[in-house]
């Protein structure tokens, strides 16, 4: 079945990419860009149904609720991995901010308590 | 010997019941101790105002990692220390130790780092899984930076200002240890392990990490590797 190599090779080249390229507005406009051509891929789904059954025929998969039902998966996948990421740099900000306040607001030993 | 040139960080989370002893065996030698207080709920920032060592404290609590970096930069911030000691709270090291690998940077001058190791020191009361554990993270280190270590998670370490400098540990949890050897393995630096004794109590077991936690330091690290960070 030619699905399998394909939700394998999604799955890994869309998390090796997005590893790497997370922050760039390039990956930013590939993330609006994705999300308009799911909306397009919607409306044309519920538009004409059969296509999603055509499609399914296409890549040997049985219906095209069972398509559909993979690349909710990939997508899910994408997305619990996109925000675990996020919050890993959310996580770096806030070590630094809470680094700078700890920083400035030390407090040296008094001047008597210290040893010479 | 004087250690007027060292800072000696300590980096605390809820540790009031042992860290003044700590800070005060320490201070019987080292002038310029930092505790770094990571956002604990009990008094720990108390018992560290009364005894002689500057308080760097977390507003929230971040990790071991970040708060040995956020004390590395206070005291690179506020002084001219050549040397640098990682220290850990709880009362597992000695400060004997600590100055024997101060003593070491001084002796020789092309070393970048000195490692504590429990594995080539003697070692009171270690469990066999811990030990287990510990191998295995020395594995892991070895397979991910290709550096030969014999303990992977000593919290007892000497730098020298410059190798302390260019460091910038951004893993706020334990994954530091690891993440410090990939530093030494990047940057080349010279490093040698030294045998420290560690003091296995009730107490610092109690306190040491979760068999677990290895398991996310792993699963961290590989995903900084295959981001391609530097």
């Amino acid at each position: 079945m030619i699905i399998q190599p394909l939700l394998i090779a999604g799955l890994l080249l869309v998390f090796i990419w997005f590893l790497r390229n997370r922050n760039q507005a390039r990956t930013r406009a590939g993330k609006k860009l994705a999300f308009a051509l799911l909306v397009l891929a919607g409306v044309i789904a519920v538009l004409y149904p059969d296509v999603m059954n055509t499609l399914a025929g296409w890549v040997g998969v049985g219906r095209g609720a069972d398509l559909l039902f993979y690349a909710l998966t990939l997508a899910f996948i994408f997305v619990t991995l996109n925000i675990y990421l996020k919050f890993q740099d959310h996580d770096r900000r806030l070590t630094e901010i809470v680094r700078e306040v700890a920083i400035k607001e030390a407090e040296p030993p008094r001047k008597k308590q210290r040893r010479r | 010997m004087s250690y007027e040139d060292t800072y000696v960080i300590v980096p605390a989370y809820n540790e009031a019941s042992v860290l003044g002893g700590v800070i005060k065996e320490l201070r019987e030698s080292f002038p310029n101790v930092v505790a770094v207080d990571d956002g604990s709920t009990d008094r720990t920032a108390a018992v560290v105002r009364r005894s002689g060592a500057t308080l760097v404290r977390h507003p929230l609590n971040l990790g071991q990692g970040a708060a040995i970096q956020t004390g590395i930069e206070y005291a690179l911030k506020s002084s001219d220390a050549r040397y640098f000691v990682t220290f850990d709270a709880d009362g597992q090291h000695k400060p004997e130790d600590a100055k024997r690998m101060v003593d070491e940077l001084r002796r020789d001058l092309e070393l970048d780092i000195v490692l504590g190791s429990r594995f080539i020191g003697t070692t009171e009361g270690m469990g066999h899984v811990k030990k287990a554990l510990l191998k295995g993270a020395v594995l892991f280190n070895r397979v991910i930076t290709g550096i030969r270590l014999s303990d992977a998670h000593n919290g007892l370490r000497a730098m020298r200002r410059r190798f302390a400098s260019e460091l910038d540990m951004e893993q706020a949890d334990m994954s530091h240890a690891s993440e410090l050897v990939e530093v030494i393995s990047q940057q080349g630096a010279r490093y040698k392990e030294m045998p420290v004794t560690i003091r296995y109590t009730d107490y610092s077991k109690r306190k040491g990490q979760s068999v677990f936690n290895s398991l996310n330091i792993a699963f961290d690290l590989i995903l900084a590797k295959l981001s391609g960070k530097p």
